[in-house]
């Protein structure tokens, strides 16, 4: 998935697992960027008594780079504080949650967002501010909008934030995907391995429906994250464009404490995950190194840069899909390394090769999400981003809606080559390639303000599959 | 995030003061970048056992048993020591175990 279960060691992790990052030009407040950080993965919404939480011993970070080194320039970090009312009742509530200070809800958890400046003193944007529960059901959590709106705190400034539970926004047929590459609308062209029984074409299914996820969103102006504050008009001011991702860390040491009974952990914290581009550890980067790259800060991307030059899944496509792709079988043995990529996953895009876009951050080779704020928000958005024209999406940036799953399916098979080789013509199916999902395939719709996720799904009414 | 995040300024003030106590058993401190380093006086390992336990836990590792390194987690901070005496009683220790 976007970067679900991505890595063999954070795949045992939950609490500490980025699974996606979104970062945009607010559509309802185009002078500020709303970041979103995602973690805790595929949460099925019954999933009690022990309902989802961020880790208390974890720490979660966004990270901004404005000046285009691949390290931080601004950081938010945000820790988390779990308080039970009663430890003598298995519930984690006695009765209906109907506001964040309800006597009935037993584990509520708060949150400090401190923003951290290099070289700078930390700043402390709000102490103790209150997630909301976990959409329970129509019994534990009536009203469920009304929580989650009383969990969005203004910090003042023109900034406000959200951590808690939201419905899953990315779309992606993920039992196909991980079926050996058969995305459903194009399985007859798939090779089959001569399997009597192999699936048929068909339309796709999304694997994240009904499911859902923590998110940590932050809306703050422009002016805080660009270098020197600068806000314009100008796309092409190298001051207009900032990378974005996410980490989360935890202590290096943990110990499972006989006498007292409990965990504990100490010492700093140590990197355990990261996500900046949707889908670059989870198939990118070979398994071998998946877990030393969620440990790197992106500075030391080049050493992954050979991974992007070749993309496994660019050998694969022509391998599974015979006589599909075969422009994109001659670039592979052709050797050369696919400019594109490197441009759109590492270094940003430069000016000049789409009419009033570029999201180029310099020559440092950095896996970050690029987002130029200069480029005001679409008033008709297309899910397809830059591939259907649309500036304001992604790779510029990317917002909850759209289709990282097809565009960076559809740039692997060649479509964005043409954009540094005029020569090369990209094969048919390199437009069309797709898992055959969109936005309509959610269960619950985004919302049109902050935090733009939409409403999670309970578990009255969503039960145990 | 790097490696190993940088430690906030209020850890980085508890590890000085640990560092601090250090000093004041007779061990030699230095501060880089967060990270405290001490050195046990030569002559062997700090004397006596502490009148107190610290109200936090504490973790020691012996990094490099011949050069008698050890990390101490505490709070958000490592605090390297070097203690060539104590690492050969634990190597020893270690060693009847075998």
């Amino acid at each position: 998935m976007s970067s679900h279960r991505e890595a063999p060691e954070i795949s045992k992790d939950p609490c500490a697992d980025s699974t996606d990052v979104y970062c945009f030009v607010s559509p309802d407040k185009p002078d500020t960027v709303t970041l979103i950080a995602n973690y805790v993965p595929l949460q099925n919404p019954a999933g009690g008594p022990n309902f989802y939480e961020f880790g208390d011993d974890v720490l979660y970070s966004i990270h901004i780079d404005n000046d285009g080194d691949g390290r931080a320039e601004i950081r938010y970090d945000f820790r988390f504080d779990t308080e039970v009312r009663n430890p003598n009742t298995f519930l984690y509530n006695t009765g209906p949650i109907q506001s964040l200070d309800s006597q009935n809800w037993n584990r509520r958890q708060f949150y400090t967002v401190t923003r951290v400046v290099r070289g700078g003193r930390d700043q402390t944007l709000g102490r103790k501010l209150p997630c909301p529960p976990c959409n329970i059901g129509p019994l534990s959590t009536p009203n469920y909008a009304a929580l989650a709106s009383a969990a969005v705190r203004d910090l003042g400034g023109n900034r406000r934030v959200f951590c808690g539970q939201r419905a899953e926004g990315f779309y992606v047929d993920l039992g196909a995907v991980f079926d050996l590459l058969d995305p459903r609308p194009f399985a007859d062209a798939h090779i089959k391995f001569g399997l009597p029984n192999a699936p048929r074409s068909g339309p796709g299914v999304n694997a994240t429906k009904d499911l859902n996820v923590h998110t940590i969103a932050l809306q703050v102006p422009i002016s805080d994250l660009t270098k020197d504050g600068w806000t314009g008009n100008n796309v092409n001011d190298p001051r207009a464009t900032i990378g974005v991702w996410t980490t989360a860390g935890r202590k290096r040491v943990r110990m499972l404490d006989s006498q007292l009974n409990n965990t504990w952990s100490t010492g700093p914290y140590r990197q355990v995950s990261r996500l900046a581009m949707p889908l670059f550890n989870e198939v990118i980067v070979p398994m071998g190194q998946k877990d030393f790259w969620n440990t790197q800060s992106p500075d030391g991307d080049s050493r992954f840069a050979k991974f992007v030059a070749k993309p496994e899944v660019a050998q694969l496509l022509p391998v599974l899909f015979p006589g599909v792709f075969p422009n994109l079988d001659a670039l592979n043995k052709s050797g050369k390394d696919r400019a594109d990529l490197l441009a759109i996953l590492l270094t940003g895009i430069p000016e000049g090769l789409i009419p009033g876009f570029q999201n180029f951050t310099g020559k440092v080779q950095a896996d970050m999400m690029r987002l130029n704020t200069a480029i005001k928000p679409s008033a008709k958005p297309n899910i397809n981003g830059l591939l259907g024209g649309d500036l304001a999406g992604f790779p510029n940036g990317r917002r909850v809606f759209d289709d990282v799953v097809a565009i960076e399916l559809r740039a692997i098979a060649g479509a964005t080559y043409a954009l540094v080789d005029k020569n090369f013509k990209p094969d048919a199916a390199a437009a069309q390639v797709d898992d055959g999902v969109t936005p309509d395939d959610l269960d619950m719709p985004y919302l049109n303000r902050f935090p733009y996720l939409g409403t999670p799904s309970d578990g009255f009414s969503t039960p145990s599959k | 995030m790097a490696d190993v995040q940088q430690p906030s300024g209020v850890s980085r003030r508890k590890a000085i003061m640990t560092g601090a106590g250090l000093v004041a058993a007779g061990a030699v401190v230095g501060v880089t970048g967060g990270l405290v380093t001490t050195r046990v006086a030569e002559g062997g390992s700090l004397p006596g056992a502490p009148k107190e336990n610290l109200k936090v836990p504490v973790m020691v590792h012996l990094r490099d048993a011949t050069a008698g390194k050890f990390d101490v987690f505490v709070n958000d901070t490592l605090v390297e020591v070097v203690d060539p005496g104590f690492a050969a009683k634990l190597v020893q220790a270690a060693a009847s175990t075998a």
